[in-house]
């Protein structure tokens, strides 16, 4: 059997004991706030529900900033309970968009790569509710091509000046600081070398903000133009010139959690109910077939939990989660569509099967295609 | 992790190379047989201390997923689960070939009847009640599924013993125990098949490349190893593991025969026409996934309709 693949096989393992316990606390968090009208539960809301209420009660319960050291204003938990507690949240439907890529992503950078006074300064911060963050990396021109952006941080003096424009930045118009990937040293023979992270301050003179409006209606992506942001090194986030290396290090972080695979849960399961009151057996066993694949790949991102707590980098299988989730997002969608037909126009089920619909197309894009995805799999495969 | 090198290599020793396919009459595949049992392979599962060779549903499911890993047919699992009921009834703990016929539906199904020495049929009432009695081989149809295993359905029985009372958990516990061993079995051979398709694609050349180097492939690939690892976190997950506030066992069903059949389909695809014959040992492995997945998912989805 190939190295590889026998290192894949061989990390599957069961759910942690601690698991059911804590989302025991997260179901019950969660039914609070539903009898209180806290939220309305919709798909994809781990993305686009900004709610900064919500994520503060959220970081009432010690539920953000889980990960960060407890000297940071966090918790000091594994992976493994974060993930225990988020999946819950993200089933539901619930509204983390405001505290998300801070809690998800910025935070493990910041542990990772960025000084104490910017760990002292933010860390805190994220973990309390109170600042949330953006990501400034996809350009017009480079997408799925990361390492070709054009954003440059010149120096000028003891400062840096950020000129360029970045696309899709989730939320930018609402949050604290957005995390800029761009170019500190010209273009040399390997194009991942001379990148630098800046964390940038949202309403840092020179940073303007235009909304992108998404199929559907929702605007939440934003264009982001920086003439000439005038930043210091302790806006630098690790080292100069090494922000692709930390860049991709973060991507086990974000590839394989319960967003990938259950942002149309809470539309699974208005189509269990509406097919289980209809008596309708195969529309059952359809969605039967769906919730199963969720349980499987539930299964392997608790083993990318328990691999990263370990200090691994399961990129390989952060990557498969993530490539196979999305798809099964893809396609609960239209497998939810003839029972959404046949509900009342204003139904639960019908109303979130189109906001479903409209969301759908971005599922198997964002945070890398699976096209690349697939890339990265095939590589780490031959891997022996 | 559930597959274990040392035990696959006592197993494929014993039960003969891939394609290996019990039938009294052919002298090789019994005496692939006796191996086995000399293996104490056949009574796993079973208490030592009334005769078998001890061990847990983990042991069990590892020697299923050999036995897969191997591509071989053999009644195995059915003697291990078989024998055990045997154990719970009081009766004589044995090697002899041993299987259950199940009720499902309408009918009792059950594998390797013909073979077997000793069959037991269970019956379950509507107000829960279960029954066993032994029955004769012979009655009903049997024919050969996917890969060449007996399957009996039937239904009529010819008892040998009057029908007794048996407990809620014990019939449980054979029908979970045969649907995860036959998963477990599934899983073992797609990971051969994978295995052998990795393998095929990285030395397969084509326009002064190999395969493997071309994206569309990788595609194929990527599905191959990403379903079976869905198959393994199944198995894992049956223990109850299931999506947040779901039961595992129902949706398992569901979930595995789509992921097999895309396995299927995928190894097939990059293997191209050679993996369609019989000069190639693909099949020994493709078939019995398919073969394997389909008993599996026929007792999980009956049982998870009961839960």
């Amino acid at each position: 059997m190939s190295g590889a693949f026998r290192r894949l096989l061989d990390a599957v393992d069961t759910i942690p004991a601690e698991v059911a316990a804590l989302g025991e606390q997260a179901r019950r968090f969660v039914d609070q706030q539903l009898s209180r009208g806290a939220f309305t539960p919709g798909c994809d809301s781990w993305h686009v529900g900004f709610d900064p209420r919500f994520s503060r009660a959220l970081a009432e319960r010690g539920w953000i900033g889980m990960t960060f050291p407890t000297r940071y204003g966090g918790g000091g938990r594994s992976a493994v309970a974060r993930l225990a507690i988020v999946e819950q949240l993200i089933a539901a439907g619930t509204p983390l968009a405001a505290h998300w890529v801070g809690d998800r992503q910025v935070g493990a950078s910041l542990l990772r790569h960025g000084t104490e006074a910017q760990r002292a300064r933010l860390l805190p911060e994220i973990a309390a509710g109170r600042s949330f963050f953006a990501l400034g990396m996809s350009e017009p021109d480079a997408g799925s091509d990361l390492a070709s952006v054009r954003t440059k941080a010149a120096r000028d003096g003891r400062h840096w000046r950020l000129t360029g424009t970045k696309v899709w930045s989730s939320h930018a118009h609402r949050c604290d600081y957005i995390v800029v990937l761009g170019r500190t040293e010209p273009r040399a023979e390997s194009k991942h070398v001379g990148l630098t992270q800046f964390i940038v301050p949202c309403h840092a003179p020179g940073v303007t903000t235009r909304p992108i409006r998404q199929i559907g209606g929702v605007e939440h992506f934003n264009e982001v133009h920086f003439d000439g942001v005038r930043l210091t090194d302790d806006d630098v986030l690790g080292t100069v010139g090494a922000g692709w290396t930390q860049v991709t290090a973060e991507l086990a972080y974000e590839r394989s959690g319960p967003e990938r695979f259950m942002s149309t849960y809470v539309l699974l399961s208005a189509a269990d109910e509406a097919a289980r009151r209809a008596g309708d057996e195969p529309a059952r066993r359809a969605v039967a077939t769906l919730f199963g694949r969720i349980s499987a790949l539930r299964i392997l991102a608790y083993t990318v939990a328990s691999q990263i707590d370990r200090g691994e980098v399961p990129m390989t299988l952060a990557s498969i989660v993530k490539d196979m989730g999305t798809t099964l997002e893809w396609s609960s969608v239209h497998a939810c569509s003839e029972l959404a037909g046949r509900a009342d126009i204003d139904s639960s089920l019908a109303t979130l099967y189109r906001q479903a619909v409209a969301l759908s197309p971005s599922f198997t894009l964002r945070g890398g295609t699976n096209e690349v995805l697939r890339t990265v799999i095939a590589r780490g495969l031959s891997g022996d | 992790m559930i597959d274990n090198p040392e035990l696959v290599a006592v197993v494929s020793h014993a039960a003969g190379g891939p394609g290996s396919t019990y039938d009294p009459a052919d002298s090789q595949a019994t005496a692939s047989w006796h191996r086995l049992v000399a293996a104490e392979l056949a009574l796993i599962g079973v208490p030592e201390d009334i005769g078998g060779a001890g061990g847990d549903i983990d042991d069990l499911l590892a020697v299923a997923s050999a036995i897969g890993y191997c591509g071989a047919s053999f009644p195995l699992l059915e003697t291990q689960v078989g024998t055990w009921l045997a154990a719970e009834l009081g009766e004589p703990v044995d090697s002899r070939i041993t299987t259950v016929l199940l009720p499902v539906e309408s009918y009792w199904i059950g594998r390797w009847v013909d073979q077997a020495g000793r069959v037991f049929a269970i019956t379950e009432f509507d107000d829960g009640r279960c029954q066993v009695t032994t029955v004769a081989a012979g009655a009903g149809k049997t024919v050969s599924d996917q890969c060449g295993e007996p399957v009996t359905v039937t239904t009529t029985l010819e008892e040998t013993t009057s029908w007794r009372p048996v407990s809620r958990a014990a019939v449980d516990h054979v029908r979970h125990t045969l649907a995860r061993g036959y998963l477990a079995q599934c899983y073992g051979a797609l990971a051969a098949a994978v295995t052998l398709t990795l393998r095929y694609a990285s030395t397969r050349e084509q326009f002064g490349r190999s395969i493997d180097r071309f994206q569309r492939v990788q595609d194929l690939l990527c599905a191959c190893v990403g379903e079976t690892l869905v198959v393994e976190a199944l198995l894992v997950g049956t223990d109850g593991g299931g999506a947040p506030s779901r039961p595992g066992l129902a949706h398992a069903a569901a979930a595995a025969r789509s992921a097999v059949g895309a396995a299927f389909h995928a190894v097939h695809q990059v293997h191209g026409a050679i993996g369609f014959t019989t000069e190639y040992p693909l099949h020994h492995y493709s078939l019995r996934a398919i073969a394997w997945c389909d008993a599996a998912v026929l007792l999980l989805e009956s049982h998870g309709s009961q839960a």
